[in-house]
């Protein structure tokens, strides 16, 4: 029996702890006796789903995520067939963004002035250089999903709750952008919402799971652990029981409901 | 109006240093009386500023001290109030009430996001910047985020000053012109060739994305370093430092030598990043002047080694540091790691950052236990237990005091990789046990 994990971009969308969810697995999973091949891919491989159980990827700064858009652009078809024939994708962070149709640039101090009607004049070939801020407002994603992505400013430690499991999410987000326009296929829903309109968080598409929760999430959820693990067997046919071996896992995370949330698991 | 703003701020000065509000208030009293206070001073000819991730605060101590060592006068933030108000604070106390301050120096520390109002505001001749590493995001959002915003406060006839070694610095200058001095460590015994940590910064050149070669590396980015397809390279190292690992001092450029007070890179760094600035001061530090480092502490109990590592939460890379230096020794280890709180400043709290920290070090060292202590000591002993340690080998206590026997009746050399917040309760339970 193997299990074999694509983490897609390792050195790039690496910002907030995302090995931890490859750890999480693969210790998991062996200690079942169910051997974990981990592939990593990045920027200068090729994207190779052939026999591939489940995608990882992570979060990265504004910089490297548009360095992995234009290299993951080139899959698009790849991984819409992938994702339609039922395989596991996890997608933490802001790597969701990178399977909705586009990211909003964020204006420039250059672009906002222009569009403030703030006069410039520029005589020569200087006019070339306001050709990429005019033009570069929106970011091409791969538009597998019809959600696009706009700005924001959340640092927040959220709790939600989710159909598949019967125990609360926990995790933290630090994130300056959003996926809006989510139709209901969200992943989550969020216990304590600030405002109305934030209620749903992430993206569910058959074995597609997104969230803004960023690394860790596998390690700080052992039931979400527990439950992705399972499936993934299930699609390929592998049925076991699994013995669990996540003691400290489940400690840490009742511990923490305790102490922020005052919510005690028996 | 200039000179009564003045006043104030040294009568709060005055009546907030027994209180306890004399670092930054005052500033903030002045600013709000007068917002073109700074233009009135008459600043020192020569303003040295020191920034970066870690290390800003000893850095620019280092600088001070030897300046003053050498007969000069010196205004310095000492008590690291290092935002705009703690800066305007400094700039009160130093200054005569006509806004003349009569230092021959000002040296002053200052948080790297607000490098963006200061810089407009004190014309600052040097900037030192120690490192940008991953810290606080929460706070900070992320550290291409704060090089960004160094990056845009940076004016154009500020004399720069780097260490030459780290790559992702590189991204600071490559679209400047400014002078750049460069310090950094030549390769030694503990250099490596092998990459040791996954989770790094900066895997791509910064100018064409193509991949990173390393022939050899001292930390994280910090190395040998150029791009496997343009001209990239690290640059020619201006103060180059020789570590005698024996005798514990660094030789610069075969001329000058610095003895050290312990010779972990973070100190390493820092005495070399202040001795670059003194030298291009025209001031040669001599060995005398020790970096006196509160970071670093040893001593015995049981007639056992304990070595304490002060590192920085939500601030994987002194944690690295920590690991990378204990890895050194082939002693058995007992390793205590924890915490009071992750931060001080808000009321959640982030965990992620435990997994770009590369425990899996762990792995090749001769570990008898490894301590996990406080109210995240389940998170810590997951990490532990997934770097790969024997779980049997993890223990977890909810305080230091709880932690006590166990640590008495592990076997092995006591290190204790703490958040700043542990290190004086875990001073008292070690060394005053043994008193």
């Amino acid at each position: 029996m193997k299990i074999n994990i694509l983490h897609l971009y390792p050195d790039l969308l690496n910002l907030y702890g995302e090995s931890g969810n490859i750890k999480a697995i693969k210790n998991y999973l062996e200690y079942n006796n169910i051997k974990v091949n981990i592939k990593n891919c990045s920027i200068e491989d090729e994207i190779n789903l052939k026999n591939i159980d489940l995608i990882y990827i992570g979060m990265g700064t504004e910089e490297n995520q548009n360095i992995c858009i234009k290299h993951i652009n080139k899959y698009k078809t790849k991984i819409q067939n992938y994702i339609e024939d039922k395989g596991f994708v996890l997608s933490t962070g802001n790597s969701i963004e990178l399977f909705g149709k586009y990211i909003k640039n964020k204006k420039t101090k250059i672009q906002n002035y222009i569009e403030d009607k703030g006069f410039v004049l520029s005589t020569g070939n200087s006019i070339e250089l306001f050709g990429k801020y005019i033009k570069n407002k929106k970011t091409k994603t791969l538009g597998i999903f019809d959600y696009y992505t706009g700005s924001t400013n959340l640092v927040d430690q959220p709790l939600y709750k989710t159909d598949f499991i019967d125990e609360e999410i926990i995790g933290f987000i630090n994130k300056r952008s959003e996926i809006k326009n989510v139709d209901n296929h969200y992943l989550f829903t969020n216990q304590r919402p600030n405002n109305e309109d934030k209620i749903h968080e992430g993206y569910h598409y058959k074995n597609f799971y997104g969230t803004y929760l960023l690394g860790p999430i596998l390690v700080r959820n052992p039931k979400l652990l527990e439950y992705i693990c399972k499936k993934i067997l299930e699609n390929k046919n592998i049925n076991i029981e699994l013995i669990s071996n996540l003691d400290l896992e489940y400690s840490a995370y009742k511990e923490f409901l305790k102490n922020y949330y005052n919510i005690v698991v028996e | 109006m200039n000179i009564i703003s003045i006043i104030i701020g040294k009568i709060i000065i005055l009546i907030g240093k027994p209180i306890g509000r004399s670092s930054s208030l005052p500033g903030m009293v002045s600013r709000k009386i007068n917002k073109n206070i700074y233009k009135f001073f008459k600043l020192p000819s020569t303003v040295i500023a020191v920034t970066g991730s870690s290390g800003k605060g000893s850095t620019s101590s280092v600088i001070a001290d030897t300046l003053r060592s050498k007969g000069y006068t010196v205004a310095h933030n000492k008590i690291g109030s290092n935002l705009s108000d703690g800066i305007l604070t400094l700039l009160i106390e130093n200054a005569n009430i006509f806004g003349k301050i009569k230092k021959d120096y000002l040296v002053y520390e200052i948080d790297e996001r607000y490098t963006k109002y200061v810089f407009d505001k004190i014309k600052t001749d040097y900037l030192v910047v120690t490192n940008i590493t991953r810290d606080q995001p929460p706070r900070q959002g992320h550290h291409d985020i704060v090089l960004n915003i160094i990056s845009e406060s940076i004016k154009e006839n500020m004399h720069l000053i780097l260490n030459g070694e780290d790559a992702y610095l590189q991204k600071l200058v490559s679209n400047k012109k400014n002078k750049v001095t460069y310090f950094g460590l030549d390769k030694n015994i503990y250099s490596y060739e092998k990459n040791k940590f996954n989770v790094l910064n900066m895997s791509y050149c910064p100018i064409c994305n193509s991949s990173l070669v390393y022939n050899y590396y001292n930390f994280e980015n910090t190395g040998d370093y150029y791009c496997s397809k343009c001209d990239f390279k690290k640059p020619i190292i201006d103060y180059l430092g020789n570590i005698d690992y024996k005798k514990n001092v660094i030789n610069i450029n075969n001329k000058y030598k610095l003895s050290l007070d312990n010779n972990i890179l973070y100190s390493v760094y820092n005495e070399l990043a202040a001795f670059t600035t003194c030298a291009e001061l025209g001031i040669i530090k001599e060995n005398e002047d020790k970096l006196n480092t509160k970071l670093f502490n040893k001593y015995n109990f049981e007639n056992r080694e304990v070595t304490v590592l002060n590192n920085k939460n939500e601030n994987s890379s002194t944690f690295n540091q920590s690991l990378l230096y204990i890895e050194r020794f082939n002693d058995l280890k007992v390793v205590v790691i924890g915490w009071k709180e992750i931060s001080r400043r808000y009321d959640f709290d982030d965990l992620s950052w435990l997994y770009d920290i590369e425990f899996e070090l762990l792995n090749n060292m001769n570990i008898d236990s490894v301590i996990c202590v406080g109210i995240h000591r389940f998170d810590i002993a997951t990490r532990i237990k997934l770097s790969g340690i024997d779980q049997n080998k993890i223990h977890t206590f909810n305080n230091l005091e709880e932690s006590f026997d166990t640590i008495k009746n592990s076997k092995g050399n006591i290190y204790g990789i703490l958040n700043f917040d542990y290190v004086k309760p875990f001073n008292e339970i070690l060394r005053g046990d043994n008193k």
